[in-house]
This record gives structure tokens, C-alpha cells and sequence, in this order.
């Protein structure tokens, strides 16, 4: 018995899960029962250079349109390689229907011209009514799609795109009952207002200047990741567990937060936060459980400022149940204030803590950041991991060999807990 | 464990398994449970078309085979007297079979690379073994040894040219028309 005894159930379980293009097309060739078998394929994908070496004189749509048309019930199309508008609306003829995952690198970035064609890709896509997941990628949106509503679009990613606002906005209407949303890589953007109620995750990273504005109204929010805005609106935070806001070229000066009851991951990154978005963030996140901060300065206006003394005692108070606990430079300098720890109540403890990450820069008030990082390891009964990583500090300073032999005396005193990196 | 016939799970829970002895430290906890209980490792027969019989550990087979667990739980098995007949599996295909339960069993702890290795080694057959394997994966629903073979049979086809697909796959009619053969050459000319 061999492989061409096959039950034709099995053959077509076995090809129906082959998905690269290349392979379903050589299937195809292989005999009439593959043939036959590979009508039930249920993706088709293909890759970038899927049609590099153009032999047959076939235009690379026409071949897509036709292994398309070769399949029963095509539910997933992922397509890397060049098309043009009208091959992706021959596609869509075919199957918009039966598909509901669709993956285009649309690649219009650089122009300015395709803007104009009509219909363009970007309207042909609304042809796929019961889409369930749209990934696209390097898209010009400069001009609002011809969509009806997605009914059925719970995930939306667009990667390395340039946006308008008011283009945007029209997106976001047609997706009405997303969960999760995507922008990574976008350009343009100046000021977002999103109201999608059924939306969980969502991802945003902004290029530009680093001064947008953003107001996200969604009741079920549970993960929320921001780079690029300095201006963040976000009433209903009930369920919310996850927050990471981060800010690499502009200023971060205003956070308008519900409660945040129930988070319990919070990152602050960036270059410049006032100091008042500080403070209200941490005093929102008093149940966080991991606490990632590494902001660099702050400062309410242009000037960027050294950060005021942070209170070692009244901070991990205000934040009983952190576990684990990541900071860097300027903030750990901050928290290393003489006199928090002059005069420390004896019944004070971090009673959660288990592991700390401190990354040091400096070795300006040494003795006071040695004096904090034992405080940690006295005062955190249950820290099993400390990991000092020290990080371009400038050694023709003789303070700083005294400041790294001072930290490598504290791991010796310690060395089941703290480690250097 | 989880795959236990619940009879089975209710004894475990009930003991608490501890090393008796340094002899004992060694060995996995379920074998140091049914020493204690004093009874040897149930044992099943199984017996292949050319009528040889297999004999291995019950929980091996009812961990892998839905056929087989089936059985065994609904009591349609008898362990004095019975023998499960396996008459669509060879005895070469029934030993390997077995082979491949057993290993999975006993090196469930191992790390995911050394699992990987061995599999891939154990799939080393022609395509007419694959087959065999194939059909026996098949017949007694062992979920992850169809995987593996699914998995690897895509492999054998993935990149491949259109030749040397029906070479490995031993297809000796591929059922077109000349004039669709020729039309299938002209579409995808590297294919051949």
C-alpha cells in the first residue's frame, strides 16, 4: 500500500492545510486528485517574491485570481507580493464572501499618484464584507475609504502607514465592533478620538514630533500601549491590567485616567514627562503589581528638568502590592534621597516584592544610592532577584570605580540575590 | 496523568507518593505508586493482522489511543481473557506504533529538542512505511503521532518540483489530459 491509496478524506485534510501558494499550485499539477484535494485549501499565501521570476507571461494577478478561484471555501488570503487595485477586486469578486482573515501589503506609501486611481486598493478591500481580521501593511490613507461596516472585524492592524485624522476617524466608524486594534509605524496623526465599545487591546505608536492627542473611550479596555502622544484621555478604565505609555520625541503632559483599580502592569517611558503626569499616574496605579519606569527628565515646558526627591518609604506604601519593580537613571536617582531613610518607622516593609531591576548611570550621590539599594534588600523581606545593570557611566571618574566596587562589596554581601549586569 | 481513566486518577489523589528508599528516588512517581499497591503494570494485548500478539502497558496505549482508552473505559475489554484485534495494522507497523506510545510516555519530562530529535528519527521510513504509519495513527485516533506524520508529509511536498513530488509520493498515473498536462507545463514551467 502507498501514499497513492490515500483515502481521499485524508489527502484532503493533509493539502487543504498547505498554505504557501507555491506549493498549493504545484499540488495542483501534481495529479487530478491533488487537484481535486486542494480545492479545499483554506489560505493561501503568498510570499513576497512569489512572482520574481515572471515565466509564463501571465500577469502575477491573473495567477492569483486563478489559484483563487480553484478553492471551495478560501477563508484566509495573505498576499506580500506587488498588485494592482483592480487584481485585488477580481480577487475579492471571487471571494468576499467565504473570507474572513485578510493580509495585504499594499506598499502605496511612497505614492502620491495611486491616491488618485479610483476606486483604490484600499476601497476595493470593503468588498470582503465578513472579514474577521484585516492586517495591512505600508498603506497610504490619505483619502477615507469607501467601506460600509464590518460586521463581523474584530481585529485591525495597519503597520507603517500615513494617516490622516479625519481618514481615521471614517476607518474607525466602519469597525465599529473591533477588539483589537493595531497602529504601529503611523505617521501624521495629530489628534485621535476613538469610542469602540467592544475594544480589549489596542496598540498605538505615532511617528512624528511626539505631541499627539488621544481620547480613548472604551469601556473594556484591558491593554493599552501608547508611544508618541503627550496628551492622553482615557475616562473608563474598569478593567484595565495593562498600561505601557511611552514617549521618545515629544513631552508628556497630560493624563486623564479613570480609576485603575484593577491594573496591574504599568510602564512610563520617555524623554520628558511633567511632573504632575508623574505623580497622578502613580497615584492612579496604587494595586500595580509590575512597575516599569524609565523617564528621563521632567519639566512642565520645553526646558528639560532634573527630577524632585521621590520619598522611598511614602513610595513603595502608596504601591503595596508591587512585585516586581524596573527603573532606570534618573528616576532611581530621584528615589535616592537623604532623608526618607533617616528616620524609617520599624514596622515599614515592602511585602511584596520579589524582584528589582535598577539600572545606574551615574555615580553622583553614590553613597546615597548604595543606602537605597540596601534599604531594598532590607526592607523587601521576600526579593529574591535584584539585577544591578550598570550603564555608560563615565569611568575616567574616579567616583565611579568607588561607586562600582561599592556595588560589587553589595553583591558579595549578598550574592544569592543580587546579580550585575 | 491527565489521561488516566478516572479510576485510576482517584487512587493517586488519595496517596501521597514519597521516595521510599534511595533504590526508589529514580523511578517516576506512578511506578512507585503501583509497586506500593503491590500489583505489576496492568498490562494489555494487542494483536496485529498477521495475528502476532504485542503485549504493553495499559496506560501507554490509553494515554495515546482514543480507540483504545475507549475501550478499556467502557469495559469491552476483558484483561484475563481478551486481546484487542487489530486487523487493518501489520505487525511491523504495530510494533512501531507501540514503539512511539511508549517513548512518549515514559520521556513526556524530556525537553522539547531531544523529544524533536527522536521523532524525527522515528518518521525515517520510506513513504510506504509513512503510510502504514499513517493509517494506523488513523485507525486508533492517536492524535499526536497524526500530527507528526501530517506535519512531516507536508514537509515532503513543500518546494518540491512536480517530479519528484510523484516520485516520493508514487504516483504513477496523475490522471490529466495531455492537452491538461501540457497546459499545467506551460503555466508553471520551473515547477517540473
Amino acid at each position: 500500500m502507498s501514499m497513492e491509496s490515500l483515502p481521499d478524506a485524508l489527502l484532503q485534510y493533509i493539502l487543504s492545510h498547505i498554505s504557501n501558494a507555491r506549493d498549493v499550485a504545484a499540488c495542483n499539477c501534481v495529479s487530478k486528485r491533488w487537484k481535486d484535494a486542494t480545492t479545499y485549501v483554506r489560505t493561501l499565501y503568498f510570499p513576497r517574491n512569489s512572482f520574481d521570476n515572471p515565466s509564463s507571461g501571465e500577469i502575477p494577478d491573473n495567477i492569483v485570481q486563478r489559484m483563487v478561484s480553484n478553492v471551495v471555501k478560501l477563508e484566509e488570503l495573505v498576499v506580500y507580493s506587488p498588485f494592482s487595485p483592480s487584481g485585488l477586486a477580481s480577487w475579492l469578486s471571487l471571494v468576499g464572501q467565504s473570507l474572513t482573515q485578510l493580509e495585504l501589503r499594499m506598499d502605496n506609501l511612497a505614492d502620491n499618484q495611486a491616491s488618485r486611481e479610483s476606486p483604490s486598493k484600499l476601497d476595493c478591500i470593503g468588498a470582503a464584507k465578513n472579514l474577521v481580521s484585516l492586517k495591512l501593511w505600508g498603506v497610504l490613507m490619505i483619502n477615507s475609504p469607501k467601506w460600509d461596516v464590518f460586521q463581523n472585524l474584530s481585529t485591525l492592524e495597519i503597520i507603517g502607514a500615513r494617516l490622516e485624522d479625519p481618514v481615521l476617524t471614517v476607518v474607525l466608524l466602519a469597525c465599529p465592533y473591533l477588539k483589537r486594534l493595531l497602529l504601529l509605524g503611523c505617521e501624521g496623526v495629530r489628534s485621535i478620538s476613538i469610542e469602540l465599545p467592544y475594544l480589549e487591546e489596542c496598540k498605538l505608536d505615532f511617528y512624528g514630533l511626539g505631541n499627539c492627542s488621544l481620547s480613548l473611550i472604551s469601556p473594556k479596555i484591558e491593554s493599552l500601549e501608547v508611544q508618541g502622544c503627550s496628551w492622553i484621555r482615557v475616562p473608563e478604565t474598569g478593567h484595565l491590567k495593562k498600561l505601557s505609555i511611552s514617549n521618545s520625541s515629544g513631552r508628556v503632559y497630560m493624563i486623564d485616567f479613570g480609576n485603575l483599580n484593577v491594573l496591574e502592569f504599568l510602564s512610563m517611558r520617555g524623554v520628558q514627562w511633567c511632573w504632575d503626569a508623574i505623580c497622578k499616574m502613580l497615584k492612579l496605579a496604587s494595586e500595580v503589581k509590575h512597575l516599569f519606569m524609565k523617564v528621563e527628565f521632567t519639566g512642565d515646558f520645553e526646558a528639560l528638568q532634573p527630577f524632585p526627591e521621590i520619598d522611598f518609604v511614602e513610595f513603595f506604601n502608596s504601591h503595596p502590592k508591587l512585585r516586581k519593580f524596573d527603573i532606570h537613571g534618573a528616576m532611581f536617582a530621584a528615589l535616592c534621597q537623604r532623608n526618607s531613610l533617616k528616620h524609617v518607622d520599624p514596622g515599614f516593609v515592602i511585602p511584596c516584592l520579589e524582584e528589582a531591576v535598577i539600572t545606574v548611570r551615574s555615580p553622583l550621590n553614590a553613597e546615597q544610592k548604595i543606602s537605597t539599594l540596601e534599604s531594598l534588600l532590607k526592607y523587601g523581606k521576600n526579593l529574591r532577584t535584584m539585577v544591578i545593570k550598570i550603564l555608560q557611566m563615565k569611568s575616567c571618574h574616579t567616583s565611579a570605580d568607588d561607586f562600582f566596587d561599592e556595588i560589587c562589596r553589595l553583591r558579595y554581601m549578598n550574592h544569592e540575590k543580587v546579580r550585575i549586569e | 496523568m491527565d489521561k488516566w481513566p478516572s479510576s485510576n486518577q482517584k487512587w493517586l489523589s488519595a496517596w501521597c507518593i514519597k521516595p521510599v528508599g534511595g533504590a526508589l528516588v529514580r523511578q517516576e512517581p506512578e511506578y512507585i505508586l503501583l509497586a506500593l499497591m503491590g500489583s505489576p503494570l496492568k498490562k494489555i494485548m494487542l494483536c496485529s493482522s498477521e495475528k502476532e500478539i504485542f503485549s504493553v502497558e495499559e496506560q501507554v496505549m490509553v494515554q495515546h489511543s482514543v480507540i483504545i482508552n475507549n475501550m478499556i473505559e467502557d469495559g469491552s475489554y476483558n484483561h484475563e481473557e481478551s486481546k484487542i484485534p487489530l486487523d487493518c495494522v501489520d505487525s511491523k507497523t504495530l510494533k512501531k506504533v507501540i514503539d512511539y506510545c511508549t517513548h512518549h510516555t515514559h520521556h513526556h519530562n524530556d525537553n522539547q529538542e531531544d523529544l524533536e530529535a527522536w521523532d524525527a528519527q522515528f518518521l525515517n521510513v520510506d513513504s510506504n512505511g509513512l503510510y502504514d504509519l499513517l493509517m494506523a495513527a488513523n485507525y486508533l485516533e492517536i492524535r499526536n503521532l497524526l500530527d507528526l506524520i501530517y506535519g512531516t508529509i507536508k514537509n515532503m511536498i513543500k518546494g518540491k518540483k512536480i517530479d519528484e513530488i510523484r516520485r516520493i509520493f508514487n504516483i504513477k498515473d496523475h490522471g490529466f489530459t495531455p492537452e491538461e498536462e501540457e497546459q499545467n507545463r506551460k503555466e508553471y514551467p520551473h515547477f517540473y
